[in-house]
């Protein structure tokens, strides 16, 4: 099964200018995404992963300077792109999914508008056509009374409701990736199964791939197929969900996975990762992590490690693993 | 906005902090251009009698609609006059418009915000009320009523548009008020036993006034210009006063012989407006550098 | 659509104090000028006598509230008064000059909306760019020079040097359409330029705003058109500050053309209230201070209606 890949991101780097300097938002990224498949990309709050996201899909603004080696989605280079072309690929072939669905939608249109545009825009149908596939998308990402919800206005809908709306145009032109940034985060507890579900049979239902962003390894382990851990703007390990779960390599990645609380600490204190994220302005030269790290040895902070093979299609950017000591 | 809020926020470098009063002052060139106009708009009108060398009504018959010279800089106006002094001397009466209409303005204006503020309830929607009124009508077409049972003349016409004035500024102070009122600060006062006068002069009022004072210097452009308005309608100051309005009244007939009778009036009217335009854009900026726009 | 009539319903009803407040403010006028309107009326043949009668027959002896509604009554019959010395009735002057004042406030606000709004937008789209400076100098000119200042201005540059336009008058549509724009466009231009920087900037400030929000950024990522996104999204949700501004400006605009009418020489509603106050015409004063006032509160209104139709909240109700 050695098909293309879908997805091939090489040496990412994202720098934005602030009024503090520079930040490097992103740095020496590698990603893969095969069709079909579900990444999962995971961080912390400002470990770059919704910058990644927005870099893929182009839409950063004109102040964050991208640079990559490569970056192409279904064997296009999306770097020497024009803004049309690029514009005829989103919402299209790859289609995004926002974490607020209180501000995903524009408030002045109603829902079935909406739908409809993403429609009449990549796919040219008439309005009469346009208006029965909107509805059975509605109908397929589990809107009761479509009818009378395509005519309503975002704000009649609830916040669950909406995000389902939100799926459903990213689903109508049959894109072969979704990338969900957070999508149920700030969804109620109960809801965010119900999306969560949808999200996945849909996703299998089409053959699309996607790529999942959320701080939640719970969600994580439900949905992926792969994950990628990202800290301060680096990618420190990639591996099948499985193999990352049970034996994670990277010692973040350890200590995230022993954060988590877990139904059977009744008592103790929860885990903690002692210390705060770097400086992306000034970063120090080395690991981003060695601060913090408890397996930190003298070269961690002078040498940056990149990601190696520590097991078969699992990588690690860590000097404890797959790298010669020199 | 969460999708932004993942993003750094983004803006051009800050210039490193200047050290010396002329780059301060750069930095705010708005609001220096717009002081430095009006302080010399201000000694030409004080210093009128030094600074020109005719009088305003003096009449040299042998150079009517003459153009600029070296003995009338402006040139003359249909009857004569030196078109120079005449202007300098009618900055005198759109300064004291100007000064006077917005100073009585904020004599009653900013009592009233402040109380309808303060109070709230019925006081503030009965005012408010009143306000909304009174601000249904246009400016000028208030003034020309006011005029009309008062009578013309300088005194009027600056009441009539302090009057106009009032609800703006009131309304203005109103809604800066209400946002103070709650603040900690004035909780913390109030806790320590603070009376109502004192609460509402030393610590509402102060830090409330700032759009206020803003839309003062606006509307002591918007006054030069109702000046002028009005007395180009014959309405405001009457001769011999001079005034920038009547002047181009009294030429407007003599555009064709002689344009600079009226252009030295015109510019000298968009001078004026423009120096408290960048007053109050100046003074916007400062008081609230974060706002939005440029 | 229940909510939207009750909308209505409840403007209008706003509308009717705001109205009865204007009526009493401008009938007081003609009570606290000074001179004596029969005095006047009768001028030289004057006599105690005669002026009892005249003040009979013109209702002024009976009690002020009296005189109010039977002021108010003749309005709502369309008798506004009548002229002091010709005896004219009101309604036959504003007949003649109220389309004039019309036609020149329609056309100046109508003109600079067009003007305004695509160059703020564009202004918004890039900020600090080549129009954006640009407005920022039609913006400081605009606010600085006043709209009769500006008409003299034009008057001075057109008419009396290039001769290209006329100076003055005003020729009726209905008799020569061509030489009617001809004599409109100077004095249009003189009232529309300051809008045009008004609602410019208020529009790139309101789309500056929007603009920044996460359902834009959505529409990019589905892949509509940034032009689309600008003129169908964006200023969709930005029209409420512009309409806001235009109404509030169109109090200003007929504030503006009794200053420009008199410049031009149009025979409009301004000019003629004016003269009627050198005159001391005081029933032509308060007739012409009313409408003006009508005008300007039906304007209202139908700002107030164009805010339902672009605000669904307001006519749907919310979960």
């Amino acid at each position: 099964m050695i098909a293309e890949a879908l997805l091939e991101v090489r040496n990412l780097s994202v720098r934005f200018a602030t009024e503090r300097g520079q930040v490097q938002a992103v740095t020496g990224l590698n990603l893969t995404v095969r069709s079909g498949e579900t990444l999962g990309l995971v961080g912390e709050s400002g470990c770059g992963k919704s910058t990644t996201a927005m870099a893929l899909m182009r839409l950063l603004p004109r102040t964050a300077r991208v640079r990559a080696a490569s970056l192409r989605f279904e064997g296009r280079d999306l770097l020497t792109l024009n803004p049309r072309e690029l514009q005829g690929l989103r919402g299209n072939r790859m289609a995004m999914i926002f974490q607020n669905p209180m501000t995903s939608l524009d408030p002045s249109f109603t829902i079935g508008a909406q739908i409809v545009d993403v429609l009449r825009e990549h796919r040219n149908l008439p309005a009469g056509a346009a208006r029965e596939a909107a509805l059975d998308l509605l109908r397929r990402v589990g809107i009761a009374a479509a009818e009378q919800r395509f005519r309503a206005h975002p704000h009649q809908l609830s916040g669950g409701q909406r995000q389902r709306v939100v799926i459903a145009i990213a689903l109508a032109c049959d894109p072969s990736l979704l990338i969900a940034d957070e999508p149920t985060t700030a969804l109620d507890v109960t809801i965010q199964a119900q999306i969560l579900t949808l999200l996945r049979d849909i996703g299998a239902e089409r053959h699309a791939a996607m790529v999942l962003i959320t701080h939640d390894l719970g969600v994580v382990a439900r949905m992926c197929d792969r994950v990628a851990v990202m800290y301060a703007g680096r990618l420190v390990e990639e591996g099948p969900v499985r193999a990352i779960f049970a034996e994670p390599r990277h010692p973040y990645t350890i200590a995230l996975l022993r954060s988590i609380p877990s139904g059977g600490q009744a008592r103790g204190a929860l885990e903690v990762i002692e210390g705060t994220v770097p400086d992306l302005v000034n970063p120090p030269p080395g690991c981003p992590f060695a601060p913090r790290c408890h397996h930190r040895m003298a070269i961690c902070d002078t040498r940056m490690p990149e990601p190696r093979e520590a097991a078969p299609g699992h990588r690690a950017a860590c000097f404890l693993h797959g790298h010669d000591h020199e | 906005m969460a999708v932004l809020a993942a993003l750094p926020s983004t803006s051009r470098r800050r210039s490193p902090r200047p050290r010396r009063v002329g780059a301060w002052l750069w930095r705010r060139r708005t609001l220096s251009a717009g002081v430095a106009l009006i302080a010399l708009m201000t000694i030409l009108a004080l210093a009128a009698p030094l600074l020109t060398p005719y009088s305003y009504h003096t009449m040299y018959y042998d150079a009517i609609l003459a153009g600029p010279s070296r003995q009338h800089i402006f040139g003359t106006d249909g009857l004569g006059r030196d078109v120079y002094t005449r202007v300098i001397y009618s900055y005198q009466v759109s300064l004291r418009v100007a000064a006077g209409s917005v100073g009585l303005s904020l004599l009653m204006g900013v009592p009233l915000g402040l109380l309808a503020g303060y109070w709230g309830g019925w006081v503030d929607a009965a005012l408010m009320r009143a306000v909304d009124l009174l601000l249904a009508f246009p400016a000028i077409l208030l003034a020309i009523s006011l005029i009309a049972i008062l009578g013309q003349g300088l005194g009027v016409m600056v009441v009539a548009i302090a009057v106009v004035y009032v609800p703006i500024l009131a309304r203005v102070l109103r809604g800066s008020v209400l946002a103070v009122r709650n603040s900690a600060y004035v909780e913390g006062a109030r806790a320590r036993g603070a009376g109502h006068g004192r609460l509402m002069l030393r610590h509402v009022l102060p830090n409330s006034i700032g759009p206020t004072v803003v839309q003062a210097a606006l509307l002591m452009a918007f006054a030069i210009q109702i000046e002028a308005g009005l007395s180009f309608l014959g309405l405001g100051v009457q001769p011999p006063t001079p005034s920038l309005g009547y002047m181009l009244q009294e030429n407007h007939g003599y555009i064709d012989q002689s344009p600079w009778s009226t252009l030295f009036p015109c510019l000298a009217i968009a001078l004026a407006v423009l120096a408290f335009n960048l007053l109050g854009s100046g003074l916007r900026d400062l008081l609230d550098p974060r706002g939005s726009g440029r | 659509m229940t909510t939207t009539l009750a909308y209505c319903g409840r403007r209008l009803l706003q509308a009717v104090p705001v109205l009865l407040g204007m009526s009493i403010f401008v009938f007081a006028l003609i009570h606290l000028t000074p001179g004596d309107p029969v005095q006047a009326a009768l001028g030289l043949n004057y006599s105690p006598r005669a002026a009892a009668v005249l003040r009979h027959a013109m209702g002024l002896d009976r009690p002020i509230v009296a005189q109010y509604f039977t002021w108010l009554g003749g309005i709502l019959h369309g008798d506004f008064g009548r002229d002091l010395i010709s005896h004219q009735p009101l309604s036959d002057l504003l007949a003649h000059t109220l389309p004039v004042t019309l036609e020149l406030t329609l056309l100046a606000m109508g003109l600079a909306v067009m003007l305004a709004i695509p160059l703020g937008v564009a202004a918004a789209r890039r900020p600090g760019g080549f129009v954006d400076r640009t407005l920022g100098g039609i913006t400081l000119l605009g606010i600085s020079i006043p709209d009769f200042v500006l008409g003299t201005l034009l008057i001075l540059l057109f008419a009396a040097t290039l001769n290209w336009l006329p100076p003055e008058d005003y020729v009726p549509f209905t008799q020569d359409p061509l030489d009617n724009l001809r004599h409109l466009i100077l004095p249009v231009i003189s009232l529309g330029l300051a809008q045009v920087a008004y609602i410019a900037q208020t529009t790139r400030a309101s789309m500056l705003e929007v603009l920044g929000q996460d359902y834009i950024i959505y529409l990019r990522a589905k892949g509509i058109r940034e032009r689309v996104i600008a003129y169908k999204h964006a200023l969709r949700n930005g029209a409420l500050p512009v309409v806001t501004v235009i109404g509030v400006q169109f109090g200003t605009l007929l504030g503006g053309d009794i200053v420009v009418e008199n410049v031009f020489s149009l025979p409009g509603v301004g000019k003629m209230i004016v003269d009627a106050v050198s005159n001391r015409n005081y029933p032509i004063v308060q007739g012409g201070v009313l409408v003006i006032a009508l005008i300007f509160i039906l304007v209202n209104l139908f700002t107030d209606l164009l805010y339902l139709a672009l605000n669904p909240r307001l006519s749907t109700a919310d979960r």
